[in-house]
């Protein structure tokens, strides 16, 4: 665990209502083969990820993705224009675990930001969240919402 | 915020001053924009006009933002 003051670890999690689970999912499904990514918005005093935008995998890859600038700048706009802000990163691994890889980790542009990885290895997709604060990766607790 | 600046570094400088450190998360240390940092004026990336030295206007938007990458290799 991370030491005492470092707030940006702590938290009760991720909320997810069951329509943004569906369109995340939806959206890497779409993008299969290649990892498929988006952008996940909401209130910044509640972790509540009340807005899902698909983007485009700019590196068109099944091992790397790459949030496409320009979809990232629309998505920025839309939620601030709606009192919203982004709140993390959602993309998929189509063969492997839904944990956060080296990759991953190396790249994590913001400590507070939720990183919620959908891996399609099984059958059922399997959906996690975490915190990547320092290279330090910590899983958060998803709780779906209605 | 608006800020004051005839061109997209002058943005930024004009930026750290009220926001000490901004500079240090955008530009190397040779003044160069980072590479993991994408800087928008209104819908452009400034990498594709004139980088820096990117003219702006009054009521122009210059939007700063990280670039967002990883994956499973």
């Amino acid at each position: 665990m991370d030491g005492p003051g470092d707030d940006s670890t702590q938290g009760v999690g991720l909320q997810l209502p069951e329509r943004v689970l569906a369109e995340m999912v939806a959206h890497c499904l779409a993008s299969f083969p290649d990892e498929g990514c988006g952008l996940l918005a909401g209130d910044p005093a509640e972790a509540s990820a009340v807005r899902c935008y698909p983007t485009r995998n700019a590196a068109g890859s099944a091992r790397l993705y790459t949030v496409d600038p320009l979809d990232h700048l629309r998505a920025d706009r839309d939620a601030e224009a709606s009192g919203l802000s982004i709140l993390g990163v959602f993309h998929s691994h189509t063969h492997t675990d839904p944990y956060p890889s080296p990759t991953d980790v190396a790249q994590a542009p913001d400590p507070t930001w939720h990183y919620v990885l959908v891996s399609l290895r099984d059958e059922v997709p399997s959906v996690r969240s975490y915190r990547i604060v320092r290279g330090e990766v910590t899983e958060e607790p998803v709780e779906l919402v209605g | 915020m608006t800020v004051d600046g005839a061109t997209v570094g002058e943005v930024l400088q004009a930026l750290e001053s009220t926001h000490p450190g901004l500079a240090g998360q955008v530009l190397t240390a040779d003044g160069s924009l980072h590479r993991f940092v994408n800087v928008y004026l209104n819908d452009d990336d400034v990498r594709y006009l004139e980088r820096l030295d990117t003219k702006v206007s009054d009521g122009d938007v210059v939007s700063i933002l990280p670039a967002v990458a990883g994956g499973a290799s």
